[in-house]
């Protein structure tokens, strides 16, 4: 893998969504090994991963009415506290902003909790999202796994 | 210290003279505080790839199309 013209990861920040923490729980997972190869892509990288908390409640609940051990969504939730200083909140001004990205007559596959984790790739300045939703690109945003 | 032009909407404007006239803190204290704990989140000591590679090892079993299809498992 090779970084984009003119990307230089180290300096960046990449917003992590829903659907990539699931993939990295659930080992059984069509995209698990994927999400394990660009995370230790980003780990190598130095780039600044960043966990809004609506994802990580999203990854949490969906976890646990799926897997076979809902234990793990508690060990995710715990994992999360512990390293609190990469978790990013939601205020008003995040949550208005989102709202500019929804669209409820589009599709109900994107959610507002989406719509979040593009205003708060808005907000810390990045285009780049771990996640595997192509919702994302057509924003002009970018997947982690298209920038290398 | 410097002195530094910014320009706020006047939303965030409105909440920063409330947040001042409740709390009795100077405005520019609660401005300097904000950005001081924004700079922080922004910017931690080490990257948050480690956290991605500790989830990893969680290793729970579910769906093989759970990470693609999850509000369908969750919701439908």
């Amino acid at each position: 893998m090779t970084n984009m013209p003119g990307t230089n990861l180290s300096d960046m920040t990449v917003v992590t969504d829903a659907d990539a923490l699931i993939a990295l729980v659930n080992d059984q997972d069509l995209l698990h090994e994927k999400a394990v190869q660009l995370s230790q892509f980003l780990l190598e990288k130095k780039a600044q991963v960043l966990f809004p908390v609506t994802a990580v409640m999203e990854a949490a609940a969906k976890l646990q009415r799926t897997l076979h051990n809902p234990e793990k969504a508690a060990q995710l939730l715990e994992l999360m506290f512990e390293e609190e200083k990469y978790l990013i909140g939601v205020d008003t001004l995040v949550f208005k902003k989102a709202r500019e990205f929804f669209d409820h007559t589009a599709t109900k596959r994107n959610t507002i909790f989406d719509c979040v984790v593009v205003s708060l790739a808005k907000k810390y300045q990045t285009k780049i999202i771990f996640s595997f939703d192509d919702w994302y690109p057509k924003l002009g945003l970018m997947l982690v796994a298209d920038v290398f | 210290m410097q002195a530094t032009t910014v320009y706020l909407s006047e939303e965030l404007r409105q909440k920063i003279n409330l947040l001042s006239q409740a709390s009795g803190v100077p405005k520019a204290r609660i401005i300097r505080d904000a950005l001081e704990k924004s700079i922080q989140t922004t910017t931690p000591a080490t990257s948050g790839a480690k956290v991605l590679l500790k989830l990893s090892q969680l290793s729970g079993k579910g769906p093989r199309d759970l990470a693609q299809n999850h509000d369908k498992y969750a919701w439908d």
